[in-house]
């Protein structure tokens, strides 16, 4: 029953457990659980029966897990409680196999339900296709460890049957998933303080290059109706409007806002469908100004979106996009502040606002002086002291963070109302089309300026590289610069390339359909159906309703009549068989009562009972009294409990 | 319910030594009123059994060495004129005996056999134009040797299949063995066996065995078992005869274990001894366990 079968099975199901729970735990933990695991090893391999005795005794292993929950204590704690309680879960279930007692069932039923709890959290941590379907095969895994260790020793699992069995439940499983409530969750995760990508709190000089790094994917957004054009797709993100002379930081100082209100023409209104990668962080991302947003997400005075919590898993959005310039809120003066310093900007700065009547004509002014010698690169020379004359007059090469933080300054000693926009500039059609999908190498810092009570936008990089709009930035940059991307973009070749691309479109869709299904998606199906319905109810749909239910209660009714009639016609032996299939089968040339020794041999725990429907069997089939029948049924469902119970 | 039987079983198992099977389906065979066929090497207790058999149930025994110079007349008992009375007057043979040990059967003359088996079939012999009756219960136990053939008329099929029971004792186990050495030190030679069955009653239990019940679940496992026979070109077929003797059989050894109807389980217990010699009389060995090839190929419903 809990041999060693079971327990190799019950420890592949831990050690897979431990690599897909990897990203909960740190380095020295990770080792510590496997070096746990192969503790158990040779016990698994070893060929003596009499070796599945516990490998640690009990007090051992509560010495051990003493010791490892200590440490956890101390050095793992800002990992989370969430990642806090996975590792005590996975240390218990460990130290309990490792302890695992092969005749007791207490620790077997103990162990199987933590595992499919500890399965179940494999979800919390990542939701991607890959790991669903990792996922799915492990439980699998852990449900034949569930049959091993309950069923009867000979039994063998009807495959069969249990495939025939799980097709049936296939629709059924399906109709749930449509409509089974989506709750919100009654407690919220413990947040995991795990490290957050994308844009940060502070834009230097230098992290917007950090970001473009990275292939890993932002988000990825499919529109209704009309793609917009590549000039509009400047995803908001941050906006960062203090600067101390070296970086620009975000002030909190946003309200709440909503601009339902606000009247845009068709032709500038977008919807689309967000799905954002975990990035830890509240800030969502958006174009324009979002118009209608989920009741779950804020929107503030700046036009930007976020979510309550930390984005901690992969979220799927519905918004709606006005593509406007966003009114001005009242105070303004903080888009006026500058720390001292650069005197070389600001007396450029004076110089061109002489020459300018409006923001609008200081803006084109700052492009064509940016377009005289300047250069668009990822690696440009380091800044030190006064960053923007630096910048301006001495190296005149800098990426978009470095052109964002010059324009901005330069419009804000003129005089003019500005601040600096982080997030992503334009992305990947995908699938020909039908989706957009965004890495962090498209991140993108922007200057928006006042003008006429609206904030404007102005991307200085496209003075220096018009070319960054429509093409992507490895068609951009320098043999050498993309030389040193590459190490991380993950040069492959051409088949698996595509491979990849595929596995990610299919990846999308799965997030798209299958874990965006939420509420609004289960009221849209339902209203359809009930437009649906209603559209049927033109017609006689009573009629059409009960021709419906005849039509398929008939061949049901006669389903069940045709199987009732074989049931009954079924004989004796072969009913008695069909009853004890689970725990034996009978050898064809095996008289039934060859087979109940057989049986009684196999599990002496029941003997009692096999005798007792023995001798009813006996009475009604040899010596044809036929009012025994009743007597054997109840005997043989007697038998079928005692014949699970535990030796 | 029928403990006389069960005594006379008990009995025998003390006689002969560890071979309570094949001691239960001796009895079988005398109860379901068939003859019994011992095949094996002399000294294995063939005799101890016949004697033991027949003074266990108070029946009259009377053995006969068959050579092959034996005539009819020497079996069922011939004539001879008595001058004081000037009459004829029959001296019988062995045959009117309750129970018969025929000793090697097959050495003696066709015609000394075909005697015998007339006598097994009819229950009455004929001698000089008179038809003169058996004792009531009758009782054949013939033995052949299965080893030594030479000089030996082998039983033809039609003569084998008048034994109900073909049966073999085999050679004693080691702890069987022991005891009976021991026991040849202290007993003498020759038992003196008690008589725990009058005639009469043993032929109230031959009456009784018809009565058993046996379903038709449990008959139509019995035609499976003889379809097939009939079915496999390896085999001689078995016949009606031989379907209505497993059933006889069966009933029996379901009454000997006190029960009034017949399980699969009996039909299967008989069947190897009830059928083997039916299914391959030359006994060759290549051919051995024909019986138990067909109970493990015929699927039992029951």
């Amino acid at each position: 029953m809990l041999n060693s079968p079971l327990q190799l099975r019950l420890w592949l199901v831990q050690l897979a457990l431990l690599m897909l729970l990897a990203d909960a735990f740190v380095l020295w933990s990770l080792g510590i659980y496997a070096m746990l695991l192969l503790a158990k090893l040779p016990q698994l391999f070893s060929p003596q029966p009499q070796s599945l005795r516990p490998v640690w005794s009990l007090t051992l292993s509560n010495v051990m897990a003493t010791l490892i929950v200590t440490a956890l204590l101390l050095f793992n704690l800002s990992g989370g409680l969430l990642h806090l309680m996975i590792h005590f879960l996975l240390l218990a279930a460990i130290l309990r196999l490792l302890g695992f007692r092969s005749n007791d069932l207490a620790d077997f039923r103990q162990l199987n339900w933590v595992h499919y709890f500890l399965i179940a959290c494999c979800f919390i941590l990542n939701q991607s296709l890959a790991m669903a379907l990792l996922n799915f095969a492990l439980l699998l895994l852990q449900l034949s460890c569930h049959y091993l260790g309950f069923a009867a020793s000979n039994s063998r699992l009807p495959l069969n049957h249990a495939l025939k069995l799980s097709l049936w439940f296939v629709p059924l499983w399906l109709g749930l998933f449509l409509v089974f409530p989506r709750l919100s969750p009654l407690w919220q995760l413990p947040i995991s303080q795990q490290a957050s990508t994308g844009l940060g709190d502070e834009l230097n000089p230098g992290s917007i290059e950090q970001l473009v790094e990275s292939d890993e994917l932002a988000f990825r957004v499919e529109f209704n109706g009309a793609r917009p054009g590549a000039a509009e797709l400047y995803w908001r993100a941050r906006i960062y409007d203090q600067f101390d002379g070296r970086s620009w930081r975000r002030s909190d100082r946003a309200e709440p806002a909503s601009f339902a209100g606000l009247r845009a023409p068709p032709a500038l209104t977008l919807s689309y469908r967000l799905v954002a990668e975990p990035h830890q962080q509240r800030h969502l991302f958006s174009l324009g100004i979002p118009l209608q947003v989920p009741g779950d997400l804020r929107l503030n005075t700046l036009g930007l979106l976020s979510t309550r919590q930390p984005l901690s898993q992969r979220t799927s959005f519905s918004l709606t996009s006005a593509l406007l310039p966003l009114p001005a809120e009242p105070a303004l003066a903080q888009y006026l502040a500058l720390p001292d310093g650069n005197p070389q900007t600001r007396a450029l700065a004076a110089k061109l606002a002489n020459e300018a009547q409006s923001p609008q004509a200081l803006v084109a002014l700052i492009g064509q002086h940016l377009q005289q010698g300047y250069r668009y690169t990822l690696t440009p020379p380091l800044l030190t002291g006064e960053q923007i004359d630096q910048f301006l007059f001495e190296s005149q090469a800098g990426f978009c963070s470095h052109y964002a933080s010059a324009s901005s300054f330069i419009l804000r000693a003129a005089g003019v109302p500005s601040r600096i926009v982080g997030g992503y500039l334009g992305g990947e059609w995908r699938d020909n089309g039908s989706y957009l999908q965004v890495r962090q190498r498209d991140a993108h810092a922007w200057v928006e300026y006042l003008q006429d009570g609206q904030w404007r936008r102005f991307d200085p990089t496209l003075m220096v590289e018009p070319d960054r709009l429509h093409s992507t930035l490895d068609q951009l940059l320098s043999a050498a610069e993309l030389l040193r991307l590459q190490g991380n973009w993950a040069q492959r070749m051409d088949w698996s390339k595509r491979l990849l691309q595929q596995l990610e479109d299919l990846d999308y869709y799965w997030s798209r359909w299958v874990l965006g299904f939420d509420t609004d998606r289960q009221q849209d199906l339902l209203t359809t159906l009930k437009q649906w319905l209603q559209q049927l109810q033109q017609l006689d749909w009573r009629f059409l309703l009960q021709l419906l239910l005849l039509t398929l209660t008939l061949p049901l009714l006669w389903l069940a009549f045709h199987r009732w009639q074989q049931k009954r016609r079924q004989p004796i032996p072969q009913w008695l068989q069909q009853q004890l299939q689970p725990f034996a089968r009978k050898a064809p040339e095996l008289t039934m009562q060859q087979f109940f020794r057989q049986l009684a041999e196999l599990f002496p725990q029941a003997k009692a009972e096999i005798s007792a429907v023995d001798d009813s069997y006996q009475r009604l089939m040899f010596a044809e009294e036929t009012t025994v029948l009743p007597q054997l049924k109840r005997q043989t469902k007697q038998l079928r409990q005692a014949l699970r119970r535990p030796t | 319910m029928h403990t006389e039987i069960q005594l006379v079983e008990q009995q025998l198992n003390r006689i002969i030594l560890g071979k309570p099977q094949q001691i239960r389906l001796a009895l079988t065979c005398l109860l379901a009123e068939g003859h019994l066929l011992l095949e094996d090497l002399p000294g294995m207790g063939k005799t101890t059994l016949a004697h033991a058999l027949a003074e266990s149930l108070g029946l009259s025994y009377r053995r006969v060495q068959f050579t092959s110079d034996l005539l009819p007349a020497d079996l069922t008992g011939f004539s001879i004129f008595d001058a004081r009375s000037q009459q004829f007057s029959f001296q019988p043979g062995p045959v009117f005996s309750q129970v018969l040990l025929a000793d090697e059967i097959n050495r003696a003359s066709p015609k000394t056999q075909s005697a015998l088996l007339e006598a097994m079939e009819e229950h009455q012999v004929s001698v000089d134009g008179e038809t003169r009756p058996l004792p009531a219960p009758f009782f054949v136990i013939a033995t052949q040797n299965p080893l030594f053939h030479s000089g030996t008329n082998a039983l033809p099929e039609s003569q084998l299949d008048r034994f109900l029971i073909r049966l073999s004792l085999g050679f004693p186990d080691r702890d069987a063995e022991l005891q009976l050495l021991q026991q040849d030190c202290s007993a003498s030679q020759h038992k003196i066996v008690p008589a725990l069955l009058s005639t009469e009653r043993l032929i109230a239990l031959q009456q009784q065995i018809p009565k058993q019940q046996i379903s038709n679940e449990v008959l139509g496992y019995v035609l499976d078992l003889i379809g097939h026979s009939r079915k496999r070109s390896d085999m001689l077929p078995l016949s009606p005869r031989a379907a209505k003797g497993l059933v006889r059989a069966a009933k029996a050894y379901a009454f000997l274990q006190q029960r009034s109807f017949v399980t699969a389980d009996d039909i299967q217990a008989v069947f190897p001894a009830v059928a083997e010699h039916r299914l391959q009389p030359r006994q060759q060995q290549q051919f051995a366990g024909l019986a138990q090839q067909l109970l493990l190929e015929t699927p039992c419903l029951v």
